[in-house]
This record gives C-alpha cells, sequence and structure tokens, in this order.
C-alpha cells in the first residue's frame, strides 16, 4: 500500500531530525500533517508555515487531531489542506491535492459544493445530506454520495478568511437502496404476468428506469436443447444492433458469449466492449459502458437456462462485487417472475381445459335431452290416443298397463325437460324475458296447484302473500319453476306438519320462504345442496326418483334474476329455502326487459310436476296400507303356492309390475320401503327377499344388514334390484351379503329364473333344517328313554346274579358262580356304555354356557380325582398356570376328565409316568395335554375321535371307546379343532383349540 | 317301638325287590311300603277312602317314571297337602338327565339319586340314604 510506504518513508524522516523543525501542531497530524510539515510553502498563498495565522493554524490543528474527515480552504486561493481521515475521500488525488485550488482539485464535483461553498464565504455554514457527485479520484469520473458541511472559519480580525469542509461518504448506502427498489419493482411486475414473455418484459420496463445502474439490458430465451436463443425483450435504451432477433448458440464466435453462458450456466463479465461494438453514447452518461454482464436465468434445480439476461454496467461505476450481486439478483428475481408466470399459464390452461370440458358436457346434457324428447314424444302420443280411445276401448287390465307406461312417459318426459333446462343455463343461452309481474298472485296460483296433493297425504298448506301493487320483473317460466321445485322439494321430504309458502317485501326486493317441517338437513349436506346432481345421502323422502338438478336449478334460476337462495334447516325439525329477487328492473340487462305486464299461461311443465307430487301421495297412501297389512297379517298377500316372497320396492309402478311377474307363482307379499320389509319379516316368513337398493326411511343394503343381523333371517336369500348398473354398486350388494343381483331393467324372464332358483334353495334348505330339527328331538327322545330303560333291565341283570351268588352260593359250583361274575362285568360295562353314550348326546344338546373359565385349575382338580381314583399308579403332572379361557366350564371339565383320564390309562405300565397340560402359542392359543404313555401309530390318529374306535385291546386298555370323542365334540362346540400326535411306546400329545367366540 | 315304614313308589318289580334287598342287606329294618303307582301312592298318603289314614313314612322314596300319575305329579300333591308337606321325598331314578333334576328340585324334593346298575354300588348307595334318613335326620315334631 502507497499509503503506508509513504507513512513509514515519513517517521524515518521524522527521526532523522526533521521533527525538531516540525511546527507542534503537525505533530499529531499524522501522514497529513507530515506531509504538510514536508511541504515548501514559502511560494504559496499561504506563505511559510511559521507565518500562517494563528486561526488558521488553531483550525488546522483541530482537523489534524480530528478522526472524522476534514478539509479546510484558506484564502482567496481556496488552499486546500486536509487530515488523515480525508485521505479515503480524496483517492488518487493526494498527495497532490495538498495545498492544492480546492475548486481546481474538485471540479467534477464542484457544481453540487460550489453553491455550499459560496454560501460559507458569506458567513453562512451549510449541509448537504447525500449529495450526489461525481468525483474522478479513481482514474474515471465516478458516481458518488456524499453528506456534506461547509463553515466559516473567521481569521483573527474576524473576517473569514476560509472554509471548513467535513464530509462523509453514503455511496453505498445510496446504491444498495436504489438497486432495492429496482429488484421490488422487477419482482412485484412479475407478479401480474401471466407468461414468462410478459414477466421479462416487464422486467425490461422496470430496468427502463434504472438508467444509472443498468444503461441497456436485453433478455434471450433459450430453446430446450441449449441450441438457439431468441431474442424476448430489452431496454428502451438499447440499440438494436447490440441485440439480434434470434442468435445461433452453436457456433463458437458469437458477437456475445452466449453460449457460454448457456453451457456454464453462470455469469459472465464482459470486458472491453470498444474493441467489440463501436462505441456510443448509451444512457445518461456522455461515456460508453466498458463491459456488460451476462447472466443465465434459471429455474432451480436445472441444469441449462431458460433465458439469458445481457446488462451493460455504468460506465460511472466500479463494477465491484455489490455491484455483480445486484445483476445477480435481477435475474434471480427475474427466475422467479417467469417461474410464477409459468405456474399461472399452466393453471389458466388448466382452467381453460376444464371449462370446455365442462361446455362440451352441456352440449352432450342439451344435445342428448333432445335427442330423448323426439322419441319419447312419439311415444306418450300414441299411449294418449289409445288410453282415450272411446269407441273401441280396450279392457280395464290392459288399459291399466298402458296407463302405467304412460305415467312412466311423462315422468321421464320431466327428468328431461329439468336437464334440459340446466343444460340451458349452463351454455348461458337462457334468454330470459323479464316482465313486470303481480309476484303474489302467479306465486299463490303455482303454490296452490299442489294443495290436493299435499292435502291428501294428510299435510296442511299455508300461501301467504303479502299485499304490493308494484309488479316485480321476473321472467314468469324461471319463477314458475322456482317455485314449483321449492314446493315440490318441500312435499317431498315432509311427512308430517305443514308446508308454508310465504312471499314478503323488503324495501330492495322481494322475498320468497318455502317453509317445511320436514326432515330437515344436517348441516354437513347444507354446502353442498346447490351443487349439480348432489343427493342427500340416505335422506326420508317419498321417493328416491330424485334427479339432483332441482336446487341447483332454482339456484341459477334466483341468479339470474340478481337475486339467489339460501336455507335454513334443523334436521328433523324443517327447512326454510328462502329466494330474494331485486326489486326494480335496473340491475338487469336491459335489452332482456319486457314492459308488456300482459299475463302469459302458465307453462306446459307445470301439469307434470303436480302429476308427480300427486303421485307422490296417491303411492303413500298405498304404502300405508301395504305397510298396515303386511304388519298384521301375511294373508293379504297375493297367493301362489310355490313360495313366499317379499318384495321391497318405493316405485310403485315396478311394484306392481313385478308382482305381476310373480304371483301365479309365489305368495307375494309387497311393500315400500326396508323399513316396512323389515316389519313384515317376522309374520310372512317369507323364502326369499326381493329388494330395491335406494328406498327412503331404510334402504336395500341397511334392510339386508338388518336381515343378516337377525338368527331367524339370517338364511334368508336377498336378491337386489338395483337401477345402479355400475360394479360398485354389485360389489356393494355383495359384500353386505347379497346372494344375487339384477340391475334394472331386467328381463322378466330372468328375474323370474332367479327368483325360482332361490326360492327352491331356500326351501330345501328350511325343510332340511326342519328335518334336522326333528331328528334331534327324535334323538334326544331317545336318548332319555335309554337313560332310564336299559339301565333298569342291567340293573336287574347284576342285582340278581349278585343275589344267586351271596343267597345261593351253597347250591352253586365254581363254574356257575364264574358264569354269573361274568354276567355281572357284562352287565356294569354295559352301563358304561350307556352312560358314556348318554354324556356324549348330552354334550351335544346342552346350551354352552361360555364363562371365564381357568384351564389350569380345572385340569389340577381332574387330576386330583384321577389320583384319588387311582391311589397306586404314581404320575408327575405340570400344569402350566393361568391358562384362562372363554369356555362352558362344565363341558370342558368333562373334556379335561376325559384327557387326563386316558393319559392315567396309558401311563399305567409306567413307573416314570408324565403329564403335562399347557399352552403352544399365545397368539392364537393352542392347549395340549400330553403323556408319555403307550402312544398310538400316527396313522390311525383320525380314527381316535371317532365313537367306538380304539387302537388298542380292552385286555391292554380298557374302556368303551367313546371318551374321546365326546372330547371332540366339545371341543367342537366351542368353535375349536382338536388333533393328535403320537408314538407307539413314545407318548401321546392331544392339541385342541379353544375360539373365545 | 314300632318304626316307622319307608313308602317306596316304584312300578318295576325287579327295582322294587333289588330296593327292598339292598336295604335288607345294610341293615335297615324300617318296613317297606311299596305301591305300583302314583295313584296308589297318593291314596295311600292322604288317607282317601281308609277309616284311619295309615302311619307317615319317614321317607319316601319316588320314582320318577310311573304309569297312571307320573313321579314330580306325585311331589307336587305332596308338597300340596299340609300333612304331607314336611315329608322327605328322594327321588330315585335310572335318570340323570339335567331336566329330570332340574324339575325334581323345582318341586322341592329333598335328595336326587341316581339308581346305579351295579349292584354293589347300589346297596352303597341304599345304606347311605337309609341311615340318613332313618337315623340321622330329625324330623320335626310332631303337632
Amino acid at each position: 500500500m502507497v499509503d503506508a510506504q509513504a507513512t513509514i518513508s515519513e517517521a524515518l524522516l521524522a527521526r532523522d531530525g526533521v521533527v525538531a523543525k516540525m511546527p507542534s501542531f503537525l505533530v499529531a497530524g499524522g501522514d497529513a500533517g507530515a506531509l504538510i510539515a514536508r511541504k515548501d510553502w514559502r511560494a504559496s498563498a499561504l506563505g511559510a508555515v511559521e507565518s500562517w495565522p494563528a486561526a488558521l493554524v488553531r483550525n488546522l490543528r483541530l482537523c489534524l487531531e480530528s478522526r472524522f474527515p476534514f478539509a479546510i480552504a484558506w484564502g482567496p486561493e481556496r488552499t486546500q489542506l486536509y487530515n488523515d481521515a480525508f485521505l479515503s475521500i480524496c483517492g488518487g488525488k493526494h498527495p497532490a491535492a495538498m495545498g492544492q485550488d480546492m475548486r481546481t482539485c474538485w471540479a467534477s464535483a464542484w457544481p453540487t459544493f460550489g453553491p455550499s461553498y459560496e454560501r460559507a464565504l458569506s458567513g453562512n455554514g451549510s449541509f448537504v445530506e447525500d449529495g450526489r457527485l461525481f468525483l474522478d479520484r479513481r482514474g474515471i469520473l465516478e458516481e458518488t454520495f456524499f453528506s456534506f458541511s461547509f463553515s466559516p472559519i473567521r481569521d483573527d480580525d474576524d473576517t473569514i478568511a476560509g472554509v471548513l469542509l467535513t464530509v462523509i461518504e453514503t455511496t453505498r448506502k445510496m446504491l444498495d437502496a436504489r438497486r432495492a427498489s429496482f429488484l421490488r419493482d422487477i419482482v412485484t411486475s412479475g407478479v401480474s404476468a401471466t407468461s414468462p414473455r410478459e414477466a421479462m418484459e416487464l422486467a425490461m420496463r422496470v430496468l427502463d428506469e434504472a438508467a444509472f445502474d443498468v444503461p441497456f439490458a436485453f433478455v434471450y430465451s433459450v430453446d430446450a436443447a441449449g441450441n438457439e436463443a431468441e431474442l424476448v425483450a430489452h431496454t428502451r435504451s438499447t440499440p438494436e444492433r447490440y441485440c439480434p432477433v434470434s442468435v445461433d448458440l452453436r457456433p463458437e464466435r458469437a458477437r456475445w458469449p452466449l453460449a457460454e453462458v448457456v453451457r456454464a450456466n453462470r455469469y459472465r463479465v464482459l470486458d472491453g466492449l470498444a474493441e467489440r461494438f463501436e462505441l456510443e453514447t448509451i444512457g445518461p452518461y456522455p461515456e460508453p459502458p466498458r463491459s456488460a454482464v451476462l447472466l443465465p436465468i434459471s429455474s432451480a434445480g436445472s441444469l441449462t437456462p431458460q433465458a439469458l439476461l445481457v446488462v451493460g454496467t455504468s460506465p460511472r461505476l466500479i463494477l465491484d462485487e455489490h455491484y455483480r450481486a445486484f445483476f445477480e439478483r435481477v435475474a434471480g428475481a427475474m427466475a422467479t417472475s417467469v417461474a410464477s408466470a409459468r405456474a399461472h399459464e399452466e393453471q389458466r390452461r388448466r382452467a381453460e381445459q376444464l371449462s370446455a370440458l365442462d361446455r362440451a358436457k352441456t352440449t352432450f346434457f342439451s344435445n342428448v335431452s333432445h335427442e330423448f324428447r323426439t322419441p319419447l314424444t312419439l311415444l306418450s302420443g300414441p299411449l294418449e290416443d289409445e288410453l282415450a280411445e272411446r269407441d273401441a276401448p280396450l279392457p280395464e287390465a290392459r288399459r291399466q298397463r298402458l296407463a302405467t307406461a304412460h305415467r312412466n312417459t311423462l315422468r321421464l318426459i320431466k327428468l328431461v325437460n329439468v336437464l334440459l333446462d340446466f343444460s340451458r343455463i349452463e351454455a348461458g343461452r337462457a334468454m330470459a324475458r323479464y316482465q313486470p309481474t303481480q309476484l303474489g298472485t302467479l306465486t299463490s296460483e303455482l303454490a296452490s296447484l299442489f294443495r290436493a296433493a299435499i292435502e291428501r297425504a294428510g299435510l296442511t298448506l299455508s300461501v301467504e302473500i303479502e299485499p304490493q301493487s308494484e309488479p316485480v320483473f321476473v321472467d314468469r317460466d324461471m319463477w314458475e319453476k322456482i317455485v314449483l321445485n321449492l314446493v315440490s322439494n318441500a312435499f317431498k321430504h315432509t311427512f308430517s306438519g305443514s308446508i308454508r309458502v310465504r312471499l314478503r317485501y323488503l324495501p330492495t326486493a322481494a322475498e320468497l320462504d318455502v317453509i317445511d317441517t320436514g326432515i330437515g338437513i344436517a348441516e354437513h349436506e347444507l354446502s353442498a345442496l346447490f351443487d349439480r346432481f348432489h343427493r342427500v345421502y340416505g335422506a326420508k323422502s317419498r321417493t328416491h326418483e330424485g334427479t339432483g338438478i332441482g336446487l341447483p336449478l332454482v339456484r341459477e334460476l334466483a341468479r339470474l334474476h340478481g337475486g339467489d337462495v339460501r336455507v335454513v334447516s334443523k334436521p328433523d325439525y324443517g327447512s326454510r329455502f328462502t329466494v330474494t329477487i331485486p326489486l326494480g328492473s335496473a340491475h338487469l340487462p336491459a335489452e332482456q326487459v319486457d314492459t308488456d305486464a300482459s299475463p302469459t299461461p302458465a307453462g306446459a311443465g307445470v301439469a307434470a310436476y303436480v302429476q308427480e307430487a300427486m303421485q307422490w301421495s296417491t303411492r303413500q297412501a298405498e304404502a300405508d296400507e301395504a305397510h298396515s297389512t303386511a304388519v298384521a297379517a301375511s294373508g293379504q298377500a297375493a297367493a301362489g303356492s310355490l313360495g313366499k316372497v317379499l318384495l321391497a320396492e318405493d316405485n310403485a309402478d315396478m311394484r306392481t309390475y313385478i308382482v305381476g311377474l310373480l304371483t301365479s307363482t309365489y305368495q307375494v307379499l309387497p311393500v315400500p320401503d326396508g323399513r316396512a320389509a323389515l316389519d313384515a319379516l317376522a309374520n310372512f316368513q317369507p323364502d326369499l327377499l326381493l329388494t330395491d337398493v335406494m328406498m327412503p326411511r331404510l334402504d336395500g343394503i341397511q334392510l339386508l344388514r338388518a336381515v343378516r343381523a337377525d338368527p331367524r333371517t339370517r338364511q334368508l336369500p336377498v336378491i337386489f334390484l338395483s337401477a345402479r348398473a355400475g360394479e360398485e354398486a354389485a360389489l356393494e350388494g355383495i359384500e353386505a351379503g347379497a346372494d344375487d343381483y339384477l340391475v334394472k331393467p331386467f328381463a322378466a324372464r330372468e328375474l323370474l329364473a332367479r327368483v325360482r332358483t332361490h326360492v327352491e334353495l331356500s326351501r330345501a334348505r328350511r325343510d332340511w333344517a326342519a328335518h334336522l330339527e326333528r331328528t334331534n328331538q327324535e334323538l334326544e327322545a331317545f336318548s332319555y328313554s335309554v337313560s332310564h330303560d336299559l339301565r333298569t333291565p342291567l340293573r336287574a341283570i347284576d342285582g340278581f346274579s349278585k343275589a344267586i351268588l351271596t343267597r345261593n352260593a351253597a347250591q352253586l359250583d365254581e363254574e356257575g358262580k364264574q358264569y354269573l361274575a361274568r354276567v355281572r362285568k357284562a352287565a356294569s360295562r354295559m352301563g358304561e356304555l350307556i352312560d358314556e353314550l348318554l354324556a356324549l348326546s348330552r354334550v351335544s344338546r346342552a346350551p354352552l354356557r361360555r364363562q371365564t373359565t381357568s384351564l389350569s385349575a380345572l385340569a389340577e382338580r381332574v387330576a386330583r380325582e384321577q389320583r384319588e381314583l387311582q391311589p397306586d399308579h404314581s404320575v408327575s403332572l405340570e400344569v402350566e398356570p393361568n391358562l384362562n379361557v372363554h369356555a362352558d366350564a362344565r363341558l370342558l371339565e368333562i373334556a379335561l376328565e376325559k384327557l387326563l383320564e386316558n393319559s392315567w390309562k396309558f401311563t399305567a405300565r409306567r413307573s416314570d409316568a408324565r403329564v403335562r397340560v399347557g399352552r403352544v402359542t399365545a397368539d392364537k392359543p393352542t392347549f395340549y395335554v400330553a403323556d408319555n404313555g403307550a402312544g398310538f401309530e400316527q396313522t390311525y390318529a383320525h380314527r381316535l375321535f371317532q365313537p367306538f374306535q380304539r387302537l388298542h385291546t380292552d385286555a391292554d386298555f380298557p374302556g368303551t371307546g367313546i371318551g374321546l370323542a365326546i372330547v371332540q365334540r366339545i371341543i367342537a362346540r366351542h368353535g375349536g379343532r382338536i388333533w393328535a400326535e403320537g408314538r407307539e411306546g413314545h407318548g401321546a400329545t392331544f392339541y385342541f383349540t379353544l375360539p373365545d367366540t | 317301638m314300632t318304626q316307622a315304614p319307608i313308602l317306596l313308589i316304584e312300578d318295576n318289580d325287579d327295582d322294587a325287590d333289588l330296593t327292598e334287598m339292598a336295604f335288607r342287606d345294610a341293615n335297615i329294618s324300617n318296613p317297606i311300603v311299596r305301591v305300583r303307582d302314583g295313584v296308589e301312592a297318593l291314596a295311600l298318603l292322604h288317607g282317601n277312602g281308609a277309616a284311619s289314614p295309615a302311619p307317615l313314612p319317614v321317607v319316601v322314596l319316588l320314582d320318577l317314571k310311573l304309569p297312571k300319575v307320573g313321579g314330580i305329579e306325585v311331589l307336587k300333591s305332596i308338597r300340596a297337602s299340609d300333612a304331607t308337606r314336611h315329608l322327605p321325598v328322594v327321588v330315585l331314578t335310572s335318570s340323570d338327565e339335567d331336566r329330570d333334576r332340574i324339575e325334581a328340585y323345582a318341586h322341592f324334593a329333598n335328595s336326587y339319586v341316581r339308581k346305579p346298575v351295579d349292584y354293589d354300588a347300589f346297596v352303597a348307595a341304599s345304606r347311605e340314604l337309609g341311615l340318613y334318613w332313618t337315623v340321622t335326620n330329625v324330623p320335626p315334631p310332631e303337632t
């Protein structure tokens, strides 16, 4: 460092004795003081140092001793003196600046300094904050910022002889603040960009304003392969010849080293612009930029940049780390904008695709609806004609069939119409015609159309219309649909109480309330209620034949009037739907407002709504009747003889149709819903349940669950009938335990075939069960009498044999006694057999009473008994503690008795007899009783558990051959399994499981 | 003092004889009065038609399977009459079916004994039974 060098040489100078000549006020002045001391001032305006006026010396001493940058301009020639702290301000001007005319020294800054200097000379101090000045202290004219103050210095005679300059540099702070504001603007502008190109253009517009930092800038987009760059945008200052529209990145020597930057994906500084381009003035300064920076704009994580930014650097700024960091932040901000714009673009494209899809769907609905209407019209027309035929009327039975067809054709037409209305609105083609209307009269008329249907269903209808002379602008067809849909909806979900239709006027709107005391809507369903095709699941309703677009239609229609619909509801209390329509016509499109107030006839749709409602209340009457009959008795059911079918179906026509199909063969009981079916089951005892899936009150799935949960109906075959053809529905049905599944529309023959199969199966199953029950009863009676009747003669045989042996012993020889002893032995064995057989039958018959039982304790107890019975046979017994099971303790004790008896018996010949009772696995417990006795051949293991099967001779091991059969039955009664492992001469192990339920 | 009789209600002659033999072998000397069915038993107990009713037995041995009036009916009738309510009734039968036992105790049988097939066991049971009811048991005081 040059300054340091100077300091050292001056210190040497001082040591050589110059110090002795240095005036005292300069001694503390550091390098600046030393320079002043060394300089020969005699030729200057100030004259020799020794002759300097006291005021100058005093002020100079003050400056030199301060660590704050100070300079003094003294005398008419503005001779400049300064301190060490001022050196950094001088830069390359030091040491020439010492003693120089201040104005000459700071000529480039004088436009800023001058006025303040002059003011000071006239006796007024001044302070300028963050003044912008151009200094040539580093070989170039440099843009800098200073806060400075000029103050007057008075001579001893009080005249102003000099000026004191105090200065502090704020360049860093000012540039940072300026650049930060541009960065902020780039980011902000990027937010509104809808495409990457727009984001880049907007960034250039921000840089247009940043000419002091960015004299020119342009940006290229780079294709994915990195082969070609295309100009996207440039600042207004950028000469077009700088930035060709497209650049081939492949040749190595391009004008700008764009290719290099693309490959390296990192910034690059390009110096010597003068050599590359013919220099010209760009931006605010006469000097052309000396260098440029090339920066990649890349999204996070990508290897090749998506764009390239080229920026010129200001000729009046040094390209230091701060400046470079600024350029990098510009590129970073642009990358962010580009990325967010790309996301925007993506989102918009998705939204457009969705709306296109929606339009296509709506068009489809519309087309389909139209297509449907033609054949429907051709269906209903001829049917109507036929029904109206007077000259050659059809017989009543056939007329009924046609009437059913006709009614359902009308219903289909209505559904298609609603769908069509909706698709029209969706497509924005609803050409509403808003006419001034006496809304009260119209509403009252429409609501009253439902009166008959509502009252027939046992409900009350009240219509409250607030009088109002001013007409309301509505499209009458639309208002009609609003009222019809709301009232129809209320009726559909109300089973007792009332429906109120109320029209009131608020200051700016008419308000229609439709209030019912129906089932209400759960809060979580409310939000989606007006969504198309949304249906409240499982709701009790008069019908499930909804379209799911009635309420959404109401909302769309209300909105077309500038109004809306809202709902409040509470489950089990009812609902209130409120439609608000603004008064006047100012809010409506003028071209659709029609001032003609003449009434128009009611639309053709009205009849369909009312007819449908009528049908619901008729059907309810039928349903109630069917229900009560079903509960009362099964006699009402139609008579066929091959089996009984319970039919649950909410659609009256469908019910009638199916009954018609089945009635000649089966006894059919039709009911309108799942609840009624459930109630009818116990009395009717059907062989088959045929049920719809979607039904009010209790749907098919719920019905099926209830049927399967009841042990009396668990076996009942169930066939689902459903209109939902998806595989999903079939799975749902089968999973819930349905036996079969038919999708509507179904062929009559298919229905008949399936019903026949299941009824026959059911009958067979039931016959078999009855047969089994009878057999069981017989068996029980048999074993009961065996108990009595077989034992009595046995007892006589044994008793009298004994009597002969004791009382008539004298008349008997040895042989006779032997024979009688054998008679007694046989009788006793017969008695044992009978007892065992009885036990076997009893363990199968006795009810299972499960309780938590300690198998360990039972085993210990049974073993104790065995020990008492056979005191001579010593057995070492190990019972694992805490073997707890949920089982019938009595039966389990019998099982253990037989098993341990067995163990004792087969270990009888061993002196080291060992019996173990324990458990093998902890999670799915398997218990065992193991002995080291005679064992058996594994080949015969399966025969062990069959009655009277014995693997040993009576002489070896006496027994009845029933014991293990009893054990097996006891374990089976518990739902468990028993098996045995053994080896002849090496013992046997009996394993068994005892499931908890 | 003459010993009070034991009333044996048993239709099967073999069983009746065996029972008597068993009591004798067990050295129980009370006289055994035997009837063959329920009607006879009730007539005897309630003294129907007789000028002076027979002395009440010290214990009634009752088979359940009887012709005409069944064992349970006889038991019910004994328990229904003030004169016979306190009589010890031992059901002596071949059956060890749960429902028979439940029914017998439900009608206040004092004891339920299953007749063993094995004569020796039968004698042992008869001895215990007879000793208990004729010697150990103290009947209520006469009123």
